[in-house]
């Protein structure tokens, strides 16, 4: 028994050396002791010598979670020779001395707990590992910057990759942006060798217009279905552009946020990759001209959707974010033509588009003299449920109002702000230029914008609050810095990989500090925006961190799966197979007698089946009823003892 | 305070110099106002700001520091409760609810304005905010109507009981100017 | 439909501009709405000042007056901004808490009344923006009006919007929807939305603040060559009648712009001569230009 003060965590809250002292007179505890760090390497060697000189066969730590330390003394009693499932670990910390003040109670609870652990040790099975064979394939859902990275990082190392994206082209929203801070370069210059890069690696296959329907198996293992949206084009396109040209139907494309036109067959941009063009369905009259004028045949209307199955081991989730919709501001009328958000101002600047990159009043095409940015609209804003800061607004907001600076150098272009958030390395500094380069900064957030009743014109009110003063902003036009948010559909996708999702949409990632790259399911990873709003700085750092996760499974070719598993007893078993139904990885196959049987490899040992067995036939190892009793007869006795004291 | 002749020009932040009755008259109400995050989208919101000294901000701010001159001004009653900083706080403070709490301390401490005094003195004594004259009585008659309306205005006694029993105001302590 | 309300009458109106009372009557009996009355009624009290000084006092008169239309058994019908921000918000409060309706109740009853909040506090302009609606309202009109008129929404209809849920505060269109069907010619004009001014108790004790603020609104409301000024509050309505004289002798503006409540304009429609702009204080000699059907 090794009673552990974790610093003053523990034993800043309660007396250690009594609940030492107490389980030394436990039954069955040969050496009890209390140490100041159990993890260090001291407290480890202290286990050590005492598993040899007291010839001990089962160990307890009374320190942190299971989930924390139980693998350092697990390791160590294995390397004593034991099974590491002989050590127990007791929770006195969580569970004890982080919430609560009373010293005394604490005591007495901590003791409780090492009474019921003792008799739970006593009582622990060795549990033996089993190696699963695991498939070294890795399937990448959504091609946006961190996709790609995620890609292109596994397919180097030699796991082949299956990249799904829900769109005709792949680069998400990256290539939507006409230069990128802090260094605005063009990120269609920088992002293209990865682009071609994962278009052209013999190890990754592309799949776009597709989306996963279902997803069935566990870590190593993964069954995948993919359904993949007609194209009505082949890939023998030469992307020649002459469909489009004579195609009748022309509307606004999705791609420029309506800055620009697309015909019903059509590539989103020029760059787009795969460069096959996309007839899209709902919107073609079916004249049939592209089919005839198509110099290789490629144009069919009659292909299908297809569905198709993939094995693979792991899991990349890359699905992005969307831009907040300002609409539900309603003091912003962002239905107002010259109201317009930060993406369709980087659309806007693009060469293709309607205004062929000038800045431009959309109402009328005046060059605007006054053009007003508004930060955090809806980040930040309890009143619509984003109480997050987006923590990437604040730098394209400089990015932009510098690059209409640029553009027009006798623009007003003001930006009102909350607080300024640049950290990090050169993102101050990139402030301090868009500073210099006079854009007026106003410390305070609009509290609504007003279209003149006359004139093409608004009014944006808002407090100056360095001075204190209302003051109110003449503008032409006014720019929405639009906070990310998950994307809408993603809750769909989510509960087919069996994801936890935090309260803003986003994935849940395993730990925010430790596991920023894991989602709540083993198996599957978390690259980019989809974790959490972020620059492509960090959303590459972050695709990296995921690829080598989802590689450190696959390399060695297998996985070691502790087979602290469900398993039934024949002699109980009526048959009646209530556990398979209540099972939700389906572990429980029949055996030829009738019998329920465990797979080991599939059951994840949740415990459902053991709730639904009527007779208790199926139990999980160290976690048998017998077992827990014991616990639960540890506590209720201690607890006894101290009522009967007093 | 400093017992020196000459008084430190700038406000000092001392332990218990901060007037508690604020932040927990405001707390009691459910406001945590220390949330305020400063953004001065409620001034910007404030029809009267822009004509009088009421800078809601910085009411939202002196109150959260339990600064009592915020009682003492006549700012929190600039306020004509339009609500628009309430609807439109991003961090979702019920800003006006805010100031009629501040009001409602003030009044209890005597900080009320003479014609408000008048208008609870009316109140008492005709039931009404605005009470009925000659005039308007004519007008009643020719429109039709009853010349005195079914309401308190004819019911002296419950006038009465209604005046004993709420709306007692604190004595003048300096009147709100 | 409806049977009936219990008609709230507040103080300004009955006291100071008894013609909005008797067109309210007017439409109410055209509409076939029985009207009950609310004997022994008083202030509602008014939020911007009773509610200030001692906010419990406040609910217990203003649930005095909840528990009169409730003995009543029909939901509580006013004509003002202020009483309804008033009983409509106590009605609310009390409603959803139980621990709040029980303080009330204990002092309610030295009063001799007791309040259950079970009923409903509405406003004039729901019932014919909404209940009656554009279209509904066109079977009782006699007559429509050619007039191009500024529509003041004044503040305690719309908002908090979490507990009114009527229309948009930040671009409301109910009024403007429903007077347009009495063949008002709405006009968008600078500061559509802001306050009148008058609330808060400003105008009783800062008058000079409280004109000022009347002053950027009229402005505002003359620049877009209004020909009327269609309200929903007897307390606005004082505000832009009785204010524009004063601002006039003050500022030397010259303001003429006669102010018509919803009730009002609404009885003309429907037959009423004698809407009492004779009484009011702004062109008392305006008189309503009748639409030639077309
Ligand atoms: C206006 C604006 C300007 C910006 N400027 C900069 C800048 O200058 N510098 C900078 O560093 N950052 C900038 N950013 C941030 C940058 O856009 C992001 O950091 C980056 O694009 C995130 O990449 P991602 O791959 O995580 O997401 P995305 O680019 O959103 O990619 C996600 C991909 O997944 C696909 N997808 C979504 N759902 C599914 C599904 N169910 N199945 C299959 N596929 C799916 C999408 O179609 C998309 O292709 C800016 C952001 C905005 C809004
Ligand atoms: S990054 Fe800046 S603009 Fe964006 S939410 Fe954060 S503070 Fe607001
Ligand atoms: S709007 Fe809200 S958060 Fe912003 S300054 Fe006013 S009270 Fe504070």
């Amino acid at each position: 028994m090794f009673v552990c003060h974790c610093g003053e965590n523990i034993a800043g809250k309660l007396d250690v050396e009594e609940v030492a002292e107490f389980a030394a007179g436990l039954p069955n505890v040969e050496f009890s002791t209390d140490n100041l760090f159990m993890c260090s390497k001291q407290g480890v060697e202290l286990l050590k010598e005492a598993v040899r000189r007291h010839k001990l066969n089962r160990t307890v730590v009374a320190s942190c979670s299971v989930e924390q330390h139980w693998p350092t003394f697990a390791r160590a009693v294995e390397e004593m020779g034991l099974n590491p499932h002989m050590h127990e670990q007791v929770n006195i910390r969580e569970w004890v001395s982080w919430v609560t003040n009373d010293w005394d109670n604490a005591t007495e609870k901590a003791k409780s707990a090492v009474a019921a652990g003792v008799k739970m040790a006593a009582l622990k099975e060795p549990i033996e590992t089993q190696k699963l064979d695991v498939v070294k394939k890795v399937m990448v859902i959504g091609a946006g910057v961190a996709g790609l990275r995620a890609a292109m990082d596994l397919a180097e190392l030699g796991i082949p990759v299956v990249l799904v994206e829900k769109e005709p082209s792949i680069g998400g929203h990256m290539t939507m942006l006409n230069k990128t801070f802090p260094t605005d370069e063009c990120p269609m210059c920088t992002l293209s060798p990865l682009l071609n890069g994962v278009a052209n690696h013999p190890d990754i296959e592309i799949l776009t217009l597709s989306e996963v329907s279902k997803v069935e198996g566990s870590v190593g293992n993964f069954v995948v279905e993919v359904t993949t949206k007609p194209r009505y084009v082949h890939d023998n396109c030469t992307s020649c552009g002459r469909c489009s040209e004579v195609c009748p139907v022309e509307f606004p494309n999705e791609w420029d946020m309506g800055f620009g036109m697309r015909k019903a067959i059509y590539k989103p941009y020029p760059q787009a990759i795969p460069s096959t063009f996309t007839r899209d369905k709902k919107h073609c009259i079916e004249c049939g001209l592209c089919e005839i004028v198509c110099p290789v045949q490629a144009v069919d209307f009659s292909m299908k959707k297809e569905k198709r199955e993939f094995n693979v081991g792991a899991i990349v989730v890359a699905t992005g974010y969307e831009q907040y919709d300002p609409v539900e501001i309603t003091a912003y009328h962002y239905d107002h033509p010259n109201i317009i958000t930060q993406l369709e101002l980087e659309r806007m600047l693009a060469p293709t588009t309607l205004t062929k990159g000038k800045i431009l009043r959309p109402s009328d095409g005046k060059v605007p003299e006054s053009v007003v940015i508004i930060q955090c609209v809806g980040s930040r804003n309890d009143q619509v449920g984003n109480a997050y800061c987006t923590g990437v607004c604040c730098m394209y907001a400089l990015k932009n109002a510098g690059i209409i600076k640029e553009h027009l150098p006798n623009t007003d272009v003001y930006i009102c702000y909350i607080d300024i958030r640049a950290p990090g390395l050169y993102y101050e500094e990139y402030y301090k230029k868009a500073q210099e380069k006079g854009i007026i900064f106003i410390r305070g957030r609009p509290s609504n914008i007003e279209p003149d009743p006359y004139e093409e014109k608004l009014t944006v009110f808002v407090e100056d609050t360095f001075t204190g003063e209302p003051v109110e902003i003449e503008a032409d036009m006014v720019i929405l810095s639009a906070g990310m948010i998950a994307p809408k559909g993603f809750g769909k996708l989510g509960g087919k990989l069996g994801l936890l999702r935090a309260k803003e949409g986003f994935a849940k990632e395993y730990h925010i500090k430790m596991g920023p790259m894991r989602s709540s399911r083993e198996g599957v990873l978390l690259a980019g925006t989809i974790q959490g709003p972020r620059d492509i700085t960090k959303t590459v750092a972050h695709a990296g961190a995921a690829a080598s996760a989802a590689a450190q499974i696959l390399v060695k070719g297998f996985l070691e799966k502790r087979l602290d598993t469900a398993i039934v007893d024949k002699d109980l078993c009526i048959k009646c197979l209530a556990c398979s139904t209540v099972c939700n990885p389906g572990a429980i196959d029949v055996d030829v007698d009738g019998y329920a049987f465990v797979n080991d490899t599939a059951c994840k040992s949740c415990g459902t089946c053991a709730g639904a067995c009527p007779t208790g036939a199926i139990q999980i190892r160290n976690f048998r009823d017998a077992q827990l009793k014991e616990e639960v007869i540890g506590l209720l006795e201690y607890n006894r003892l101290v009522g009967a004291a007093q | 305070m400093s017992s020196s002749s000459f008084p430190n020009p700038v406000r000092v932040l001392r332990r218990g110099e901060r007037d508690e009755e604020i932040i927990k008259a405001l707390k009691n109400e459910g406001f945590d106002i220390n949330a305020c995050m400063q953004c001065g989208t409620c001034t910007a919101s404030c029809l009267s700001g822009r004509w009088t000294a009421l800078t809601v901000r910085k009411v939202m701010r002196k109150a959260a520091l339990g600064d009592s001159s915020v009682l003492e001004s006549s700012d929190i009653w600039m306020c004509t409760t339009c609500y628009n900083c309430y609807d439109r706080c991003p961090r979702d403070l019920k800003v006006t609810d805010a100031i009629i709490v501040l009001r409602n301390l003030a009044s209890a401490r005597g900080f009320i304005h003479k014609n408000h005094r008048k208008v609870v003195q009316i109140l008492a004594k005709t039931g009404h905010a605005v009470p009925i004259n000659d005039k308007i009585q004519q007008v009643r008659k020719e429109l039709g109507l009853p010349k005195i309306p079914p309401t308190l205005a004819k019911y002296p006694e419950e006038r009465e009981l209604l005046a004993k029993t709420l709306f007692q105001l604190a004595p003048e302590e300096g009147d709100e100017q | 439909m409806n049977t009936g309300y219990s008609f709230f009458l507040g103080c300004i109106m009955p006291n100071r501009y008894p013609a909005i009372e008797s067109a309210t009557r007017f439409v109410l009996e055209r509409l076939g709405i029985n009207v009950q009355e609310m004997e022994r009624a008083g202030c509602c009290p008014a939020p911007g000042v009773f509610r200030s000084f001692n906010k419990p006092d406040w609910m217990v008169a203003a649930a005095r007056n909840i528990a009169i239309a409730e003995a009543n058994g029909s939901p509580l019908l006013t004509v003002c901004n202020g009483c309804f921000g008033t009983l409509f918000d106590v009605n609310h409060a009390l409603k959803h808490d139980e621990e709040l309706r029980k303080k009330v109740n204990e002092k309610l009853e030295k009063l001799g009344y007791h309040v259950k909040a079970d009923g409903e506090v509405r406003h004039i302009a729901q019932v014919l923006g909404f209940d009656i609606g554009p279209s509904g309202i066109q079977q009782y009109l006699k007559r429509k009006v050619k007039l191009k008129a500024a529509i003041h929404y004044g503040c305690h209809f719309l908002r908090p919007f979490h507990l009114k849920q009527i229309d948009d505060p930040e671009d409301p269109r109910i009024l403007e929807d429903y007077f347009e069907a009495l063949g008002v010619e709405s006009l968008n004009y600078r500061g559509r939305l802001l306050c009148c001014g008058a609330g808060g108790g400003v105008k009783g004790a800062h008058a000079e603040e409280s004109m000022k603020m009347l002053l950027e609104k009229m402005e505002g409301i003359a620049e877009s060559g209004a020909e009327a000024i269609l309200d929903i509050c007897p307390f606005c309505h004082l505000q832009f009648d009785g204010g524009q004289k004063i601002l006039n002798e003050k500022y030397g503006t010259d303001f003429h712009i006669p102010v018509i409540h919803i009730s009002q304009l609404t009885a003309f429609c429907m037959g009423e001569n004698e809407i009492g702009m004779k009484y009011q204080v702004i062109a008392p000699e305006f008189r309503l230009e009748v639409r030639n059907p077309d």
